[in-house]
This record gives C-alpha cells, structure tokens and sequence, in this order.
C-alpha cells in the first residue's frame, strides 16, 4: 500500500487535533467546575440540573413560608394565652362576685375591673406581628378592633353581636399560606373567631355582666349563670391553642422535611453538574501527556525523507 | 546489417524518454503539496523495429528495437474514489453546517441550572409565593413586576437572537449560491479548454485537476451527480432528483454537449419569521426544460446549502430548524400570557394615586395585542399597561378592594395563591405545563445538537477515509519521486554513455580511411 507525505501529515494533524481538544475540554471543565459546559454535553444530566435548580428554588421559598407561618402563630399562641389568663381572672371574679358577700362597693370594684378587662381584651385583639395586624381577616393594615362612644365593639366596622350579612362577610376572611404545593395552612384567627358571634360574643357576655353587677337588684343566681359561659368561652380558647399547638408541630415536621429535601435535591444538582476533580485531573493530565507524545512522535516522523540520506 | 546511425537514434530516444521522466518527476514534486494534484507518469513503450521512429524495416533476423517511446503522461487517478468523496463530502456539509447552526441556537439558549429563562420563570413563580404572603406590600409587588419583566426581556431577548441566526442562514444561502454559480461557469469554461486538448489530442492533466477540484468544491455546497460526454466535456444535474431520468433535466446545471450552464437566482423576496416582507431569498433554477423551479431544502439531499435551507425553514418535528424552535417559543409564550392572564382578570387590585384611585378588575397581567392571542409572539412579549402604570394593579385579592372601608380587603390574597398555582398547573391549553414544555423545548434544541456534533464526527472520519484512499493512489510520495529520479538519472547518464560510445566508434570508423 502505497503511503503518500500528504496521507501522513493528515493523519498526524486529525490526531494532533483530537487530542488538542481533548486537553481543551477537560481544562475547561477544571477551570468551569463543571462537567456540562453546553447543554448537548450531556441533554439528560444537563436537563436534570435545570430541574434540581427550580425545585430548589420552589423548596427555599416554601421553606421561607413555614418560617414565617412558624412566627406568626407563635405570637398568635402568645395572643390566645393572654386571653387564657383573662377568662381565669373572670371566671375567679364571677365565682368570688356570685357568693353573695358581694356589697356595692366590692361591686363596683368588680366593675372598673372589667371596663380594664375590656380595654385589654380589645388591645389583644388589635396585636401585631411584623406590622400587621393578626386578628383583623384581611384587614391587616388597621387595628381591626375599635372600642365606640356608646361603649359597643366594631370589628372591621361591624358589630359582631349584630346577627346579619355583614357579620357573615367578614367571619370568613382566614390569611393562608402556602406551605407546600396545593397545600394552605390558615395562620391566623379572624375576629369573628376569635370573639365569637352574636349573643356568645365575649365583648356582649362582658358587658352584660358588668350590667349584671351595677344592677343593684341582681341576684347571686344571675351572677353565677355567668360562670357557664366563661368556661365555655374558656374552652374555646383551649381548643384555639391545641389547634396552634398542632399547627406548631405540624409545620415543624413541614420543615424539617424541607431541610432533608433540599439536601437531596442539593445532591441531585451536584451529580448531574459537578465533576469529580481528581477523575477530571487525572484525565487532563493523560490528555496531556498523549498531546506532548503525538507532537513528539509526528515531528519525528514527517521530516525525515530520503532527499536528507543521498549523497 | 543496421545503418550507420540507427544507434544513435536509439540512444537519442533514450535520452529524450528520460529527459522528459525527469520533468515529470520535477513536476510532481514541485506540486506535492497543490491541492487537487493528481500525480503524473510518463508511459514509456519500446519501439518496435518496424514503424515508430525508424521509416524502413530491416530484413533480417538480427532486428533491434528502435528505442523508446514516449506514449504520454498519465494521471494516476480513481474515478470511483472520487464519486464517493463527493457524494460523502455533500453530506458531511449538510451535517456540519447543521451542528454549528445548533452549537449557535445552544449557545443563545443557554440553560442551566442558575441562567436561562427557566430560572427567570422560577424567581417569578417564587415572586407571586411571596405576594401571596403579603399582597399589600408595595416592595414585594414592585418585585414581582420586575422580575415578570425579566422574564418578558428574556423571552425577547431570545426571540431576537434566533431570528438572528436565522439572518446568518439567509445570508450563507445567498453567499452559497453565488459560489455554486461561479463554480459551474469556471467548470464550463474548462469543459471548453478540455475539449481543445482533446482535438489537438495535447495534454490536458492540469486542466482536469483543476475541474476535479471544482466539482469537489461545488459538491460541498449542492450534492451532484455527473457525467463525462464527448471531449470529456461534463454535465452536472444537482439534488434529489439528479438520478431520475424524468425529472433530472429540471435540475440541470451544465449541459456538456451544448456547453449551457444554468444559473441559480437568488431573490430577496420571501418574508422572515414575523412577517417582514422581502427579508429572506428565495432561489430558482430557469431549467433546461424552461421550467422555473423552485430550490428548497426539500429538493437537496445533501450540500451545506440544504443545511441551511432546513436550520433557516425547518419548522416541524420532522425537520426541525430554527423555526420550529421559534415557533416552540412562541406557542410557549402565548400559553404563558393567556394562562396568567386568565387568572388575572378575575382579581382585583388596588386603588392608590398612580391608577386613578380605582380597584380595578378585568385587567391583563401580560399584554395580549387586544385580545388576539395569535398576534402574540415571543417578539412582543411585554406586560399589560395596566400593570407597567401602577404595582397596584396586580391583582392579588378576590374582592373589590375599597380603602375607605372598614374592611378593606387589601390584604385578601386569594388571587395571588391562583396565580401561584398556574406555575405548577398541568392542563394548560395547548402547552401542558409550563415548565414541561420549555424544558421538553430545550431539551429536544441539545439532544439535535449533540447528535449533529456525533453525526459530524463520524461523517468527517468517513471522509477522511476517503480522502487517505485517494492520497494512496493519486498522492505525490516525495520517498518515491526522489528513487525515480535517481533511476532517471542513471538511465539519462547510460543513454549519454552510448551515444559518447558510438560516437567515439564513428570517429574511429572515419579516421580509418584517411
């Protein structure tokens, strides 16, 4: 077979380029730190890494929501205990007042103590967290709770004990967030919830006891039926708590899962993308030596011809 | 009994054979490295007694040959090797100019897991999350606007860099043509001086060369097949129906027997992807017939003039191009927009000074070219107007939002967790889901891409077979062309040596008589 100086110089400059561009690419890959520089690279991995990356992103930013679903009802909790301790002052007066020991003055005495009591239970209903305030439905931007001339209780401008429509719109409004896909959690109580509607409302059953006791003709029995709707009002707010509680724990398992799965998706990104420096050094550094050893071998081999032997 | 100087003769046609050997080894050297050379031979016979150089025949037995003769000079060449190359070399150009076009349309796309538009999708998804946590924050809605702008800028910016490449294409076919046209005019007229040779019956090897260099060429750009006439004058046809007999004269680009070439036209009048008239070329071919037809990707089978014919037009799964991916894009957009939008309508934003105080509804997220989703493209991609006036006109809350009221409803975000949803939705009219169609999009642009790049590389070591096979036969060994001179040499020096030595006996021969 016949071997022509063209046959062998274009052999050696296919291999010199094959090999040049082997070194090439691993360089590259070491100095990019990673092994998909273009997308044709490798279409499956390079794919499995946009996703890795997007679920990520979706993961930190649902994880950011269970932290703050985490906040709010830890000062919602705080809110509810507050109002725990209200009801066990009330329920204590209601029993001390309903002994009959109670003269005009004690009564009165009870008195101003609930006008106080009212004031602070309108205060917490008004609490904030992070400047918005918590009990107000969708109203989070103005303290929902306002105490009126004649001594009644608008909540988002509506009277609560007022049995119509108006009550309905507003005892609906629940702030949601998202704490995974498809997933809402409800963070928060509104007014309506939280005091109640209608007869049961606690500002109505406050005021008709203190009605009850500046009424110098009641008697220790109207006093005592009292007593009934403080625990039952007392009951709803434990429930309210166990319902936080739960929420609590829930939403730490939430996050706790989230952590984990960050951790694996990190994984997943890193397998798809990442190189293995020492392979990829490794490989460089053969690309390398074979480089050298063609250029050495080709150079021996095209310039030599039979016109360097003749004398 | 020889005549006196029948030696001489004898030694003269020796020294004229080598002589001329030398040339040609000169020859063949000094052009090793042309490109297209055939190596040259000098075809010596011996002449017989009778005829050739000497005019009369001796009657005896004691006959010598008269010499030696030089019948020509001959190019060492396979024509089958060359049919293979230009059919290969067509379709190595078609490959290849198809895995740059890709390597471009990736290079633009660019995705991975920190850039490209799926990450700009993602902080939007990420965006309407947070708005859905606190809808009257003007921070976080002047967030969301920005980013949406991004990704509308994106999706242009996109969009503007294909249309791009698509220009790049046009333009290669326009460049393409004019070479292809060049190069049959240049082969018509060496058809012409050919066919002198042949007539005066001269040598015509350089020529040869110089045309099978051209039809190598011109295969690089149109796959062609070919044929050698009377006076080896060539016809060339071209594309995929250059074999058919009934159809092969429509595409005919030199007749040989009449020496007519017939030129491809390049028009600029075909419109580009978004309708701008008179942008791309059209090219047509006024055949042999008298037929005007037309050239497409569809009428080659090979050449990197299909290449560019199917990256700039090739709008279907089938024969993808760059205007399936353009078309992808757009198709991804409008679901997008009317998706979002469709949403969006159904909130309500807020009052405040920059939107004349009025929660408005009805309003668009995206614009959607007053309500003809088929105008939208990812050329015009761009926010509402309503929501490029004011942040507070996204609209996040499900009911009337009135500031003056006691309930105001600033902070119901139940539009905004909708708009969330649309992110993950997977029933979306004509795209699925978002994020499927966009990375099924991309995903089908690399997977083209690495199997052009594949199908290239093994093209080209097909080629450069080939190409050694034909360097092993026609290639010029500078080893080899030294040995024969050294041969030639020897023989012009013992030619040299006889004549000296005949003549030396003549001298005698003539001394004697004085």
């Amino acid at each position: 077979m016949r071997v022509t100086d063209k046959m062998v110089s274009n052999r050696f400059l296919t291999n010199l380029y094959k090999s040049t561009s082997n070194t090439d690419r691993y360089g590259q890959q070491l100095s990019a730190n990673t092994k998909i520089l273009k997308m044709s690279d490798d279409p499956i991995n390079s794919l499995k890494a946009i996703q890795a990356g997007k679920d990520i992103s979706a993961k930190t930013q649902y994880a950011t929501n269970v932290a703050d679903a985490q906040s709010t009802l830890t000062e919602v909790e705080t809110c509810l205990d507050h109002m725990d301790e209200m009801y066990q002052r009330l329920t204590t007066l209601t029993t001390a007042a309903s002994t009959g020991l109670y003269g005009s003055n004690e009564r009165a005495a009870v008195v101003a103590e609930l006008n106080e009591m009212k004031t602070e239970l309108v205060s917490t209903g008004n609490s904030t967290y992070n400047g918005k305030y918590l009990f107000g439905g969708y109203n989070t931007a103005s303290a929902p709770f306002e105490i009126q001339g004649d001594g009644s209780v608008l909540y988002n401008g509506v009277n609560l004990v007022a049995n119509g429509a108006d009550v309905a719109g507003v005892s609906n409004q629940e702030l949601k967030y998202e704490i995974s896909e498809g997933t809402t959690l409800n963070v928060s109580y509104n007014g309506a919830q939280l005091m109640g509607t209608g007869e049961n409302n606690l500002v109505n059953v406050l005021d008709n006891f203190i009605n009850t006791l500046e009424d110098p003709n009641s008697t220790t029995s109207d006093i005592a039926a009292f007593q009934d709707k403080f625990s039952a009002g007392l009951d709803k707010v434990l429930n309210m708590v166990t319902e936080v509680g739960a929420k609590q724990s829930r939403l730490e398992l939430v996050a706790n899962r989230y952590e984990d799965e960050q951790l694996n998706l990190k994984d997943v990104l890193s397998d798809a993308e990442d190189i293995d420096q020492a392979q990829v050094i490794t490989d460089y550094k053969q690309a390398s030596a074979i480089y050298e050893l063609t250029l050495q071998v080709g150079a021996r081999i095209i310039q030599p011809s039979l016109l360097d032997f003749l004398k | 009994m020889s005549s006196t100087f029948y030696g001489l003769e004898i030694g003269k046609s020796g020294l004229f054979a080598s002589q001329k050997t030398l040339e040609v080894i000169g020859n063949n050297i000094a052009n090793a490295d042309t490109e297209g050379y055939t190596r040259q031979r000098v075809n010596l016979s011996s002449v017989a007694s009778y005829g050739g150089n000497c005019s009369w025949t001796p009657a005896d037995n004691a006959v010598v040959g008269c010499g030696v003769n030089i019948d020509g000079i001959q190019q060492i060449r396979n024509e089958y090797y060359d049919t293979q190359y230009r059919n290969q070399y067509a379709t190595l150009s078609d490959l290849s100019a198809k895995a740059k076009a890709y390597g471009s349309l990736e290079t633009v796309l660019n995705e991975s897991s920190t850039t490209g538009v799926q990450t700009a999708l993602q902080t939007l998804y990420d965006d309407f999350q947070k708005l859905s946590g606190a809808a009257d924050s003007k921070d976080i809605r002047t967030l969301v606007r920005e980013d949406a702008k991004n990704v509308t800028d994106t999706f242009q910016y996109y969009s503007k860099q294909l249309v791009s490449l698509q220009d790049d294409q046009d333009k290669a076919i326009n460049v393409s043509v004019n070479e292809v046209n060049d190069l049959v005019d240049e082969i018509s007229k060496l058809n012409t001086q050919i066919g002198r040779c042949q007539v005066n019956n001269s040598n015509a090897n350089d020529l040869l060369d110089k045309r099978n260099l051209a039809l190598d060429k011109l295969s690089g750009y149109v796959d062609i097949s070919y044929s050698e006439g009377d006076n080896r004058a060539v016809s060339i046809y071209m594309g995929k129906n250059k074999i058919d007999a009934s159809k092969k004269d429509d595409y005919c680009l030199l007749d040989g027997s009449t020496g007519t070439a017939y030129k491809l036209t390049s028009t600029q009048n075909k419109a580009n992807y978004y309708g701008t008239a008179d942008q791309y070329h059209n090219v047509t071919l006024v055949s042999k017939n008298g037929n005007t037809v037309n050239i497409t990707g569809d009428s080659l089978t090979g050449g990197s003039l299909k290449g560019n014919f199917d990256n700039r037009d090739g709008d279907t799964d089938a024969n993808p191009g760059i205007a399936h991916t353009l078309n992808q894009l757009d198709t991804l957009v409008r679901g997008i927009v009317s998706a979002y939008n469709e949403v969006h309508k159904n909130g309500y934003g807020i009052p405040s000074d920059d939107n004349g105080n009025v929660s408005k509804t009805n309003m668009n997220f995206f614009d959607d070219q007053n309500g003809d989703l088929t105008k939208v493209n990812a050329n015009n991609f761009a926010l509402s107007s309503d929501v490029l006036a004011s942040v507070n006109n996204i609209a996040a809350s499900s009911q009337t939002v009135d500031l003056t009221a006691t309930n105001t409803q600033k902070a119901n975000n139940e539009n905004a967790l909708k708009l969330v949803k649309v992110s993950t939705a997977t029933n979306l009219g004509t795209i699925g889901s978002i994020d499927e169609y966009l990375q099924s999009m991309i995903s089908s642009v690399a997977v083209a891409s690495s199997h052009y790049t594949k199908l290239t590389s093994n093209q080209q070591t097909i080629v450069d077979n080939i190409t050694d096979s034909r360097q092993e036969t026609s290639g010029v060994s500078t080893n080899e062309e030294t040995t024969n001179i050294i041969a030639a040499e020897k023989s012009f020096s013992a030619a040299s040596h006889v004549i000296t030595t005949l003549n030396d006996m003549l001298d005698t021969l003539l001394n004697m008589v004085r």
